[in-house]
């Protein structure tokens, strides 16, 4: 016992508390306090500004939902992004079982649409815990909306607790390919020259806050 | 040896003295009689009335009612009665519902098939011409229509929509809508053959919602069949009629009543028979007039002598078809003619004698048989080597067959149990009225052919009978279980003891046998029900042995299983041709049925779980449940369900040149792993081997790389843990990178969003997902496929 308390005391890895228990008694020793596990998640939401992923109100400590804002005035038709997450963090569904939550922003149903039709919203989870979400308006009828007047969806991730966290362990998320259907995508009135043109994707960059286990 | 016909036993008979009647009858045999009984009026009205009662049960509303289309007394004198529905007059597409009405006037329904919540109002905006006009479009070249088309307007529920061979699949339940349509029928002939087909018009744009062929092929279309004619029944004594001339006529007038309207039709149209004083009613036998090259003349001709050069009542040589063509209808010629009214006569009496069935439609309406089809001028055709049954025209087509010209074909196809196979398609169409054809992946299609069949052995028994023996009875089979021996010069096109003994049929049930041809994968019903009547062996080498029941079982013989079997097609399935039958359901229906004749817990009841046990439906007495391996079925009731039209409706989508992990269930077994191999039992078996994509690499972890390429992919699973069970599933592997940066996530939807709908076409030919490197119009079903792709490649947990 002895001879351990003094390889620890040595070795200075551990503040050891020694306590005297009379002459003849041995010190004695209290661990000190580890490294607290996480249970949660913390979020700092970017700049201002620009295409960004912003904290919603109604994230929880354990589970935080992600709004995708973009800048003010940019109108759009769709949007869809690839978000990597480290280990020690794992995707959510929400309550329709998909990746991605329509705020009802992008006008999905076509003008001319049966009820039921299918809408061009999906997600998936890729390879190396990438989750891919589009969402789009896929009649040309429709009008763009403005970017930044409203959140435009949203996806959810939670901390995965097998991985062994502790409180304040960074987990920094990106964005590595975004793209838009911008408002000018042509008429059909155009030459299939202008429209073919004109009717493209764009890249975005998508600004991701500071994310942490806590 | 010359055999006649048993005489109809009359009640009479019956009661005075059963078994007792001579087979051996005169000459020209007497038929079996019309039997409808008095009492069908008003056990019609019962049953109606009981049905209307239940109005407000089944959620109907004023709108909706019921017409009684057929009705069927059987031998235990209950009614049986089938009502089509109609809305606002109109008929109701699939929509059914029975009754059950007792000697006592007890009524039972069976609504399973009753659709409910139908609104519609006005009338589709197409005419009846333009629909019939958008049926007539889809005749091949050289098709010609025999008749003019009429276009009857329908309420059609759109999930019953079928493309590109895909019949709904699974079980009943109410459509969420439904359309004005029309069904148009259409008979035609041509060098390809017979047609006979129902398209369904959608009322509002002209589009085909279905295609259903109405022909019921025996054959496989490319398989090669000998000729030989006469030597089937060899010296027998055939029912013919003396016209007005004073010749002979291969027609019997003593079988069946009503005449036959299609036949009046052509003559009305086409001038068939022109001159012969022709009443087209009873059993007759024509042939394909040909010219003397064989090539066909489009005229067809009743076989009747020629009284300047033949007065004789005598018919045929009992020689193989010599090929004389332009001279059909002369001793060579008949002899197949003489098969073809043996056979259709001992069909005809089995049913009305065994059942109290009359004739196929139980009104006794006529039935003729087109001997001699096909011809050297048509020998890649269906008509040659094969045989069908035309369900509007209530006739049976039996192939010259190509032998001997074609060392590898068949003879005539005028053999009885060829001929009772067909006529069994008939009576099953006027009963349960189930799925028939290749291509539409049902199970239900199975059953179709398993059942056709089977009856063809049992009418060969029946036809077997020694003299003496009751009429009213099967006798037990004293040949082997086997279909086309004749035809195939001794190696029978079928064998039912041991299916696979051709090389392509399965022995036992596994998910996704449905893939296969029907006549490949309906052994499985067949020979359950010969386990039924005649037992299985424990000896491991017996064609009759299965693994799945070591220990064998004791046959409840022909004339049982026979009533069982014949009370599931009569009065337990509610088909409508709707798809929804299974093996299971079969097997649970015969169980039902040998309860209700013979008992609960008698050998009849327990041989039914014992014979489909062995086939692998469901499990034998005192087994327990077997691993199952089974593909889940997707878009059963979704979008794609109802709308898609890419064959393989209810397949999951996958992008091609991904690695993924198809989902499989492995039940009633702890161990779930399962062993992947491409392809599977239909993409190498039988008629369709070959026509299955089959490609990737299956991976050490049992992971699938799918190739680089649009495809229908065959895939099987077989349990690790019993490796006895197996399925055979289809994947759909698509396109899916729209935006051609060579990575396959979501916002390729994105550039599929862009050209949708574009009345251009895609502003890109990367756009499309299942049509890449075309530039196509990209559609909701581009959206559909490309959202179940990504679903199913990398779900989010």
């Amino acid at each position: 016992m002895r001879n351990r308390l003094l390889t620890l005391a040595f070795s200075g890895i551990v503040l050891a508390t020694l306590t005297g228990c009379g002459g003849s008694s041995y010190p004695t020793y209290t661990a000190p306090p580890g490294p607290v596990a996480a249970s949660g998640l913390t979020y700092t939401d970017p700049a201002a500004g620009g295409w960004r992923l912003v904290k919603d109100a109604s994230s929880t400590s354990t589970r935080l939902v992600l709004d995708l804002v973009g800048p003010a005035g940019t109108m759009t038709r769709g949007v869809g992004f690839n978000i990597k997450a480290p280990a020690g963090l794992r995707f959510d569904t929400f309550s329709d079982g998909m990746g991605i939550h329509d705020l009802g922003a992008y006008n999905l149903v076509s003008a001319a649409a049966n009820p039921g039709e299918p809408v061009a919203l999906t997600s998936a989870l890729l390879p190396g815990n990438v989750l891919t979400v589009g969402i789009y308006q896929k009649g040309r009828e429709q009008p763009a909306i403005d970017s930044g007047a409203a959140p435009l969806c949203q996806v959810a991730l939670k901390l995965d607790t097998t991985v062994g966290l502790h409180a304040g362990d960074p987990l920094a998320l990106s964005v590595p390919k975004a793209r838009v259907i911008p408002e000018d995508i042509g008429a059909v009135t155009d030459t299939m020259l202008v429209l073919s043109r004109k009717a493209r994707l764009q890249d975005i960059s998508i600004s991701v806050g500071a994310s942490a286990a806590n | 040896m010359t055999r006649s016909f048993p005489r109809k036993v009359s009640a009479l008979a019956l009661i005075l003295g059963a078994g007792l009647l001579p087979a051996k009858a005169a000459a020209t045999p007497a038929p079996a009689a019309q039997a409808q009984p008095a009492q069908h009026p008003l056990r019609i009205a019962q049953a109606l009335t009981a049905l209307e009662s239940r109005r407000a049960a089944l959620g109907l509303a004023g709108a909706d009612a019921f017409t009684a289309e057929h009705a069927y007394t059987n031998a235990r004198g209950e009614t049986i009665v089938r009502f089509g529905q109609t809305y606002q007059g109109h008929r109701v597409w699939g929509g059914t519902a029975m009754a059950q009405v007792s000697s006592q006037g007890l009524v039972s329904l069976n609504t399973p098939g009753v659709m409910t919540s139908i609104s519609l109002s006005g009338a589709p905006a197409l005419s009846p011409a333009q629909a019939v006009q958008s049926a007539l479009a889809q005749l091949a070249a050289g098709e010609r229509v025999n008749g003019a088309p009429v276009a009857e307007q329908v309420v059609f529920a759109p999930r019953y929509r079928q493309e590109t061979g895909a019949l709904r699949h699974g079980p009943l339940g109410q459509p969420a809508s439904y359309i004005w349509a029309y069904q148009v029928h259409l008979s035609a002939r041509g060098d390809a053959g017979p047609v006979s087909r129902d398209y369904v018009i959608d009322g509002a744009t002209g589009t085909v919602l279905r295609a259903d062929d109405r022909l019921a092929q025996a054959t496989a279309p490319v398989i090669s069949y000998g000729t030989g004619l006469g030597q089937y029944s060899g010296q027998v004594t055939i029912p013919t009629t003396r016209m007005d001339d004073g010749s002979y006529a291969l027609w019997d007038t003593t079988r069946g009543g009503p005449a036959n309207p299609a036949l009046l039709q052509d003559q009305q149209y086409n001038g068939f028979g022109a001159g012969t004083n022709w009443t087209p009613s009873g059993l007759q036998v024509w042939y394909e007039v040909k010219d003397a090259s064989g090539a066909d003349t489009y005229f067809m001709s009743l076989f009747q002598k020629t009284i300047a050069t033949d007065t004789t009542d005598a018919w045929g040589d009992g020689k193989v078809w010599g090929g004389d063509w332009v001279n059909e209808g002369l001793a060579n010629g008949q002899t197949a003619g003489v098969d073809a009214m043996n056979g259709m006569a001992w069909t005809w009496d089995f049913y009305g004698n065994v059942f109290n069935w009359y004739g196929l439609d139980n009104k006794g309406s006529s039935v003729y048989a087109m001997a001699l089809n096909g011809g050297p001028k048509d020998t890649q055709d269906y008509s040659t080597d094969v045989a069908s049954y035309d369900y509007y025209n209530n006739m049976i087509n039996l192939g010259a067959g190509s032998y001997p010209a074609n060392p590898q074909g068949y003879q005539s196809m005028a053999d009885l149990d060829i001929i009772a196979h067909e006529m069994a398609h008939g009576v099953e169409e006027h009963s349960a009225l189930m799925a028939v054809g290749a291509g539409y992946n049902l199970e239900e299609c199975d059953l179709t052919e398993g059942n056709a069949d089977f009856f063809a052995i049992m009418a060969r028994a029946y036809a077997s009978m020694k003299p003496g023996a009751d009429p009213t009875a099967i006798p037990d089979t004293t040949f082997p279980w086997t279909i086309g021996a004749g035809p195939g010069r001794g190696t029978p096109i079928r064998w039912i003891t041991r299916p696979s003994k051709d090389g392509s049929s399965q022995d036992y049930w596994h998910d996704g046998i449905s893939h296969m041809d029907p006549h490949y994968a309906g052994g499985v019903l067949s020979r359950a029900l010969m386990f039924l009547a005649q037992g299985a062996s424990a000896k491991t080498t017996d064609d009759t042995y299965s693994p799945f029941l070591p220990g064998g079982m004791q046959g409840v013989g022909n004339d049982h299983t026979a009533r069982i079997w014949w009370k599931v097609i009569t009065e337990n399935f509610v088909g409508h041709a709707i798809g929804s039958l299974t093996f299971l359901d079969a097997r649970s229906a015969s169980l039902g049925a040998a309860i209700d004749l013979y008992g609960e817990g008698s050998p009849e009841a327990l041989g039914v779980q014992n014979a489909f046990g062995a086939v692998n439906v469901g499990t034998p007495v005192g087994q327990a449940p077997r691993t199952r391996v089974t593909f889940p079925m997707v878009h059963d009731n979704d979008w794609l369900g109802w709308y898609g039209t890419v064959n393989g409706l209810y397949r999951p989508a996958f992008p091609f040149g991904e690695t993924v992990t198809p989902k499989v269930t492995v039940s009633n077994n702890a161990n779930t792993a399962v062993t992947w191999s491409l392809g599977g039992p239909s993409a190498y078996l039988g008629a369709g081997a070959g026509q299955m994509d089959v490609g990737g690499v299956i991976n050490p972890d049992g992971s699938w790389t799918i190739p680089g390429y649009f495809g229908i992919f065959a895939m099987t699973a077989t349990s690790v843990a019993d490796p006895s069970q197996f399925a055979e599933g289809r994947i759909i592997a698509m396109h899916m990178d729209c935006d051609a940066d060579g990575e396959n996530d979501a916002i390729d939807m994105g550039a599929l969003a862009l050209s949708w709908n574009l009345s251009t076409g895609a502003l890109s030919p990367d756009a499309s997902v299942y049509q890449e490197g075309q530039a196509v119009g990209v559609s909701d079903e581009d959206v559909a496929y490309f959202l179940d792709m990504l679903h199913n490649a990398w779900p989010v947990q």
